[in-house]
């Protein structure tokens, strides 16, 4: 590990002049398992002479026969090297067991190792000892709630995982916010951070700002996560195993009421009515009796049930998800060349019965030196198959609403062989209003494959001590099949009799078949240069890169399948329905970038870039975002204020400009579709319901920050601080029009709005060191916060999506959630109608909280005994809003706690008033018409939108790790192993919030995209989850 | 050497500069047209199949709620009762009507200005007959609306119009569509046997007679406007200026046997709207469980011995041990846990008696038109007119008994002529034509009712809130309270929410479905 100390010897090495010697050495310094020690100093004993390393650990200096060399780095054991008659030295240094923590370099854009010291940016690196430290399973788990800035919110518990992860907030309203990742130089899907293994990983650059985008272009506006993977080292073979199995359960339900079973009328008095059809729960109190449950079949049977609440079978109808992830790599090299083989197997089992997602990967990277020219080849390839139930039939329920609205008394598990028993099929089934949801499972898939390759090539060519030529070639190619199909029912004409369509129809099958291939080639030509003159460094680069994406997809569907069981396109009735989307996007950038260094303590960074973007008009398609940033190291300008308090100071500023094309290819005119055209030979096509600016301009991002970097106490204490400002402008926005436009949005440049925050990460290792006995904390609190400026000429409010419940407001922060809410008096009472004693609902909808985050924080106590670990890991995110859509279906279904919270008799609504005019008079004696069906299902239970409001505030437990690594003295007795370890890792242990919500968790959303802010039934329950891993290094 | 190294690097990056144009120019888009390509013939069939579609299946959505509320249909037994049948309505359910109306023409506004702009009069005057249609059905249901404003790309947020001023400027707007037609050239209108799917009588569909079913579609939208304005002070004044317009022109009406409608070349795969909503799916089933004979319209028909409720409802499926053939109704709005009242043991909406389809109902076939206007509303209107004396040719019995006999034979009754004259001869005031005008407006106000079930079904409510004639029945919900029957519908969400400060400033913030009135419903 490279450590801070060196940065005090290169200090004083770098201003050192050389003098005429008589031959030059080269040397290379590495660690013990191979891996270069960048910026090692060495210096030549007994004289002011010296040089630093490079970032590959190489350096060249004059020297004398009989020099000796005195070779050290930060967290390693300082050498002495005689020199004789060698021209290069291969020096392997030794970790020193103490030292301090700050890296010295770190991974920029491009993959750039640069000098710490000389970032004027906000860099957070996480290196492989971290990553492994806590035993994540895949990176993305392993950045959670470590990283100031960083949010990475589950959206959902299926077999993908959905997340969605965001560095600062948000910078587009309604664009891409999610960060670029980067793997060894390629930018890649995002998604694939779950398919890179911990263990193959050298270390994670995140950087949070957009000055990113200067070196990355436009997809880096968001910031960057940068993975760099291990290279492979010059001793024997190293092989590490792992494997992990984690099971997951499903946490809680929303609250729910057990004590009224099927119903959904009232009689003459008011009273509840046993339906044994239906799948609503305004039924009589559960009592122990035997009734009926469904319509008698054909045969004159009637299935009969106790009328008991069972607890447990909506919990018992979703399974234990299991995960069982197999990494295995194999690396080693020589002086020359280096390899890293790995591939990954995950098996995804979902909750949901049938699920199963499985992702299978391999890696290969290799490289080579060739004197000057070093030449490194990548390739990976990812495939992706999975088989998820085909939620929602059509526009009727989701499984996970057909199960959580299943009456409390129906044995719902017990109705799983819907091929035979007769209480199970589309027959016999119960419920008049749904089909059986084990049935829907088995008929209604959704499966696809995915292929893809990333591969990617780099020439590194030595021009002059000064000047190096980089190029890279890099091209991602995927390929993808899904399917979705819906099974044919079948019923007797005895049950078409009695069962509303379409549950008493028989429907024959559906296909839907689509498939895509996207290419993304990019090429980036860089000439780099570094050159020391005295005191100054400059370190900087020019280049060129091109980027091309394509993708072309198809999709055909054929409804009416002749045969019900052969789910293929040809085997149809009627036409088909096809559809082709070709998509072409080309950019074109010139990038220059340069930091000048004095004395190794004053750093300036300039750098710009020019992009030419085809989705632009082609008169317009140039823009040029420029940015500075400046570091400077005060522990070293001002020498007095080191010492045993304060081990070094760096101050740093930043001024970032980025834009960013928010369109898709296309997107300049007014387009038209085809419909249900042609019929026959005539064609036919209607407007678009989007309006669209064809001189529309790109996004910019503009954004300052200053932050500091504080280690104390020789280094145990490191604290982190940085303060950003970004003004987002000319956001390119959908802005909803009134229907009376003829159109329903219009994509123009609109909103612009300015974000604020604050990240802090505080580190305390050790906090306790007690010999074996280590406590360390981590700790990181973010504070961000939006306003939205500028909406629009002539609108202060716009829709951004989710059906109009997700808006931005001007002078308000984004984003707001808009909701329906009941008509109330100007104190805010409830007005209700003086017969019916329940309220109305307001016309127009009103805006309430926000839906991301203020403050998030993130805390990671650890504690090691020796070769016993544990850590622990809490986050709270706090501040912002979500509205529970799944409540109006609780309610409206009787289902809802909160439906009983009057024992289903009619009530005073609480702080209610009646009108008359003007006047409003408190309501204490009217109450409602009903506590029953007539009530809950009334209309205004399912609009009403302000009643499934809640904070979205949580504590969570998110993770307690344990972990053991095999003591070398028990591996000492055998030659397999060189390293055993093993770890449990418990996931969501814990969830606090607001006892308003009783619906489920707040980071849950039914989109990974803007609008998240709003869960419905589309995500199924959070989930609890336990995991083993093993880790083997041969 | 290195020294050249560089230059190439350099040359390289030239060589990328320079080409960068054309490498760029790669966003002309290849899914779809764009302005640059379209035509008015590839706009006017979409847009004329959207309208056609509109005005023939709405009664799956809104239109169906009129049906409901004017004792046409029922919902079964198989359904929950929701807001309609308490007589409430929000405002998001009203988004997909406007919508419709303004989508339609905003295609129609698109063809008005290509065509205008190409020269193409034909195909402009047809935009501006079409586009007054879709608004006089939007003042109908929502009286105030976005006109003057509407439909212009650089008016983000369009301000309301008073309703009765629209439907002045329709009067002219329809004017002008027939001037323009009948001057075109209809060579000068790019491909415009095929844009034009307007269809009617076999006579009418030649491209000889293709201005004068145009002039006759435009006049009877006129007759319509006029009509609903018939309860206005001073009407007769502007009904005379009018009428003198339509008789100059000479084109006439839409006569019997000529209704019109949209036809794309519907086929069994691809059915007409009304057809796959009502009467069979794809798949051969029912299309629909919901909506059922309600029991008001079926047995007044039954008792004037009305043949018609045979053909606008079907009978009920096959129960066991019943007389064949039998039509059972349901009262508006029963609990739904009545078994007797299941959309299987009630009467469906009436059309063909099999999947492949045939010649009588409502529904006869998956390739028929969608019907826009229909001949027997023309008579109607026409007998109306006259009886008020306006100058309309012929007389007001005559043209009432031939919009009857017209309901009669497009339902596809068998003998239809002497079935309706028999049915005519009937001394109840819902049949006699009468000999006062009250009693010419009861006759004519039935008997539209009749002959409007399930087809023409916005007129139905028009005729209702206008005349105050048939005495419709209140719905069974127990929710309804006092709510009486809504004399419009509440603005959509969609405006409240996006068009907030003008629906307000034309009051729509705070009308009331149960008494703020369309401007014409005296």
């Amino acid at each position: 590990m490279r450590r801070f100390l060196s940065l005090f010897t290169m200090l004083m090495l770098c201003s050192l002049l050389a003098f005429s010697q008589s031959r030059v050495v080269t040397g290379k310094i590495t660690d013990k398992d191979g891996r270069a020690i960048p910026f090692a100093s060495v210096k030549i004993k007994g004289s002011p002479n010296g040089v630093s390393a490079d970032d590959n650990g190489q350096y060249s200096l004059k020297v004398k026969a009989g020099d000796v060399l005195t070779i050290s780095s930060s967290g390693f054991i300082q050498v002495d090297v005689a020199v004789e008659n060698q021209t290069s030295l291969f020096t392997t240094l030794e970790r020193s067991t103490k030292g301090d923590i700050k890296e010295v370099v770190v991974t920029g854009a491009l993959n750039r190792k640069i000098n710490a010291k000389s970032v004027g940016t906000a860099i957070t690196t996480i290196g492989a000892e971290d990553l492994t430290k806590v035993k994540a399973v895949n990176v993305q788990q392993g950045l959670t709630g470590r990283v100031a800035g960083l949010n990475v919110q589950s959206v959902n518990s299926g077999v993908f995982a959905d997340t969605r992860i965001t560095l600062r907030g948000v910078r587009s309203l309604t664009g891409n916010n999610q960060p670029l990742l980067v793997i060894d130089g390629i930018p890649v899907s995002l998604d694939l951070i779950s398919s890179i293994s911990p263990n193959d990983v050298q270390d994670v650059s995140v950087l949070k700002s957009n000055a990113a985008a200067i070196l990355y272009g436009q997809d880096g506006a968001n910031g960057a996560i940068v993975i760099t993977t291990k290279k492979g080292n010059r001793s024997k073979p190293t092989i590490n195993f792992s494997t992990t199995a984690q099971f997951d359960k499903i946490a809680y339900f929303p609250k729910l009421q057990n004590e009224f079973g099927p119903g959904e009328t009232e009689d003459a008095n008011g009273l509840p009515v046993y339906d044994y059809f239906t799948n609503n729960s305004f039924g009589p109190r559960y009592d122990g009796s035997m009734v009926p449950l469904g319509h008698p079949l054909e045969n004159g049977q009637q299935f009969m049930v106790p009328y008991v609440n069972l607890p447990n079978e909506r919990f018992n109808f979703f399974n234990t998800g299991v995960t069982l992830q197999t990494d295995i790599s194999v690396s080693g090299g020589d002086e020359k060349s280096r390899f890293l083989l790995s591939a990954q197997d995950a098996v995804i089992t979902g909750i949901m019965p049938k699920d199963k997602n499985r992702r299978t990967s391999f890696r290969l990277n290799a490289s080579r030196d060739f004197n000057k020219l070093s030449v490194g080849f990548n390739v990976n390839y990812i495939v992706q198959n999975y088989s998820v139930v085909n939620q929602g039939r059509g526009g009727f329920d989701d499984i996970y609403t057909s199960v959580i609205k299943t009456a409390g008394n129906v044995p719902l598990t017990s109705l799983k062989n819907w091929r035979s028993n007769p209480y199970a099929t589309a027959d016999g089934y119960y419920n008049f209003f749904g089909y059986n949801p084990y049935m829907l499972i088995d008929i209604d898939r959704s499966t696809g494959k995915t292929h893809r390759v990333i591969a990617s090539t780099d020439l590194n060519y030595k021009l002059s001590p000064v000047f190096s030529l980089t190029y890279r070639l890099g091209t991602t190619l995927s390929i993808s099949n899904s399917r979705s199909q819906l099974g044919a029912t079948f019923v007797t004409p005895f049950t078409a009799s009695y069962k509303p369509s379409p549950w008493g129809q028989s429907t024959k099958a559906s296909v839907n078949d689509f498939s895509s291939t996207g290419v993304r080639v990019s090429s980036e030509l860089f000439l780099n240069f570094k050159k020391n003159i005295k005191k100054f460094s400059i370190d900087g680069l020019v280049g060129n890169s091109i980027l091309s994406r394509q993708t072309n997809s198809i999709g055909n569907s054929g409804a009416n399948l002749v045969i019900p069981t052969l789910f293929n396109v040809s085997n149809r009735t009627g036409e088909p329905g096809v559809s082709q989307g070709l998509n072409q996007v080309r950019t074109v950038s010139a990038i220059g970038q340069a930091t000048i260094g004095y004395d190794n303590k004053i750093f300036v960074t300039l750098s710009g870039r020019n992009d030419w973007d085809s989705r632009l008009p082609v008169k317009a398609n140039s823009f040029f975002y420029p940015g500075v940033n400046t570091s400077l190291m005060i522990s070293e300008l001002i020498p007095t204020l080191k010492g045993n308090t304060i081990s070094s100071l760096k101050l740093k500023g930043s001024y970032a400009k980025s834009g960013n094309v928010n369109l898709g290819a296309y997107q300049l005119n007014n387009s038209f579709s085809v419909g249900s055209f042609p019929y026959g030979n005539l064609p036919g096509y209607s407007i678009d319901d989007q309006l669209k600016d064809p001189n529309i301009k790109p996004e910019f991002i503009v954004s300052k920050e200053i932050g500091f970097e504080l280690a104390m106490f020789k280094n145990k204490v490191r604290l982190e601080v940085n303060a950003y400002r970004q003004d987002n402008t000319n956001q390119i926005i959908g802005i909803s029009l009134p229907a009376s436009t003829g159109y329903t949005s219009s994509l123009v440049n609109a909103a612009a709005f300015v974000n604020e925050g604050i990240e802090t990460e505080l580190s305390l290792t050790p906090l306790l060191d007690l010999g074996k006995l280590k406590i360390d904390f981590k700790g990181n609190y973010t504070f961000q916060q939006n306003k939205v400026t500028k909406v629009y000429e002539g609108l202060d409010q716009l829709s951004i999506g989710n059906g109009g419940l997700v808006v931005v407001k001007k002078g308000q922060p984004a984003y707001l959630l808009n909701l329906l809410d009941y008509n109330r008096d100007p104190q805010g009472r409830v007005i209700v109608d003086a017969n019916t004693g329940t309220p109305s609902l307001a016309g127009a909808r009103k805006t309430y909280g926000q839906t991301l985050p203020k403050h998030i924080i993130g805390l990671t106590p650890s504690i090691s005994y020796g070769d016993l670990a544990l850590s622990v890991l809490f986050e709270y995110r706090g501040g912002n809003f979500i509205y529970n859509d799944i409540g109006q279906d609780l309610v409206f279904n009787g289902i809802a706690a909160s439906t009983v919270e009057y024992d289903r008799q009619p009530f005073v609504w609480p702080n209610s008033v009646t009108q008359t005019g003007s006047t409003f008079t408190p309501n204490t004696n009217i109450y409602t018409r009903s506590g029953n069906a007539n009530l809950y299902t009334n209309s205004i239970f399912n609009a009403v939108e302000s009643a499934y409001y809640t904070s979205a505030d949580f504590w969570k437990l998110r993770e307690v790790a344990l972990s053991y690594t095999f003591p070398q003295s028990l591996l000492a007795k055998q030659k397999l192993f060189k390293a055993i370890s093993a770890s449990f890792i418990a996931r969501n242990v814990a969830l606090w919030v607001p006892s308003s919500n009783q619906y489920t968790d707040p980071e849950f959303a039914n989109t990974t995209g803007n609008a998240t802010g709003i869960n419905t039934t589309g995500q199924t329950p959070p989930t609890r989850s336990l995991g083993v891993t093993f880790n083997f290094t041969f | 050497m290195k020294k050249i190294k560089i230059i190439y690097l350099f040359l390289a990056l030239g060589v990328l500069g320079s080409c960068e144009r054309t490498f760029l120019d790669v966003n002309s888009d290849p899914n779809s047209p764009t302005d640059a390509n379209i035509t008015s013939d590839l706009l006017l069939t979409s847009a004329m199949l959207k309208t056609g579609t509109f005005t023939t299946a709405s009664g799956r959505g809104t239109f169906g709620t009129f049906a409901r509320w004017c004792g046409i249909w029922s919902p079964s037994a198989d359904y929950a009762s929701g807001e309609e049948s308490k007589y409430l309505r929000q405002a998001g359910t009203s988004n997909g009507t406007w919508f419709s109306l303004y989508d339609q023409n905003n295609e129609f506004k698109s063809i008005e200005n290509k065509s205008k702009a190409n020269g193409e009069t034909f195909y402009q005057g047809i935009a501006l007959i079409m586009q007054s249609l879709n608004y006089q059905m939007a003042v109908d249901m929502f009286n105030d609306i976005p006109y003057s404003q509407a439909l212009n790309p650089s008016v983000i947020a369009p301000k309301y119009d008073k309703a009765e001023d629209v439907y002045l400027d329709l009067l002219k707007k329809i004017d002008q569509g027939i001037t323009l037609i009948k001057a075109a050239d209809e060579a000068k209108n790019f491909n415009l046997s095929n844009g034009d799917i307007l269809k009617s009588s076999t006579s009418l569909n030649t491209a000889a007679n293709r201005k004068l079913k145009w002039a006759k579609f435009g006049n009877t939208l006129k007759l319509r406007l006029l009509i609903h304005m018939s309860q206005m002070p001073n009407i007769n004044a502007l009904a005379a200026t009018e009428i003198a317009k339509i008789n100059a022109e000479g084109s006439g009406y839409i006569n019997a046997g000529e209704t019109m409608g949209a036809n794309p070349g519907y086929i069994v795969s691809k059915p007409n709207p009304f057809w796959a909503s009502f009467i069979y799916d794809q798949a051969g089933n029912f299309s629909q469980t919901f909506n059922r004979a309600n029991n008001f319209s079926l047995n007044i028909m039954k008792g004037l011995n009305d043949e018609r409720y045979k053909y606008f409802y079907k009978p009920v499926a096959g129960t066991p041990g019943t007389l064949p053939a039998h039509w059972i109704g349901i009262d508006y709005a029963i609990t739904n846990s009545d078994p007797t009242k299941r959309a299987s043991v009630t009467s469906d909406i009436g059309g063909a008696s099999s999947a492949s389809g045939g010649t009588t109902g409502l529904g006869k076939s998956a390739t028929m038109n969608s019907w826009i206007i229909t001949a027997s509303e023309s008579l109607f209107l026409q007998a109306e007119a006259k009886a008020r004396g306006w100058n309309v040719t012929g007389t007001a019995s005559a043209l009432y008994q031939s919009g009857v006999a017209e309901s009669f034979s497009w339902l596809g009754v068998p003998s239809a002529a002497s079935v309706a004259a028999t049915y005519l001869t009937s001394p109840d005031p819902r049949v006699a034509f009468g000999a006062t005008l009250t009693d010419n407006l009861r006759a004519i106000a039935w008997q539209k009712y009749f002959a409007f079930n399930g087809n023409t079904l916005l007129e139905v409510w028009n005729d209702y809130r206008r005349l105050d004639i048939v005495n419709l029945p209140l719905s069974t919900d127990p929710g309804r309270g006092t709510n009486p029957i809504p004399v419009r519908l509440p603005y959509p969400q969609t405006e409240l929410d996006f068009n907030t400060a003008n629906v307000n400033a034309s009051g729509g913030g705070s009308i009331s479905i149960f008494t703020s009135k369309i401007f014409w419903d005296r």
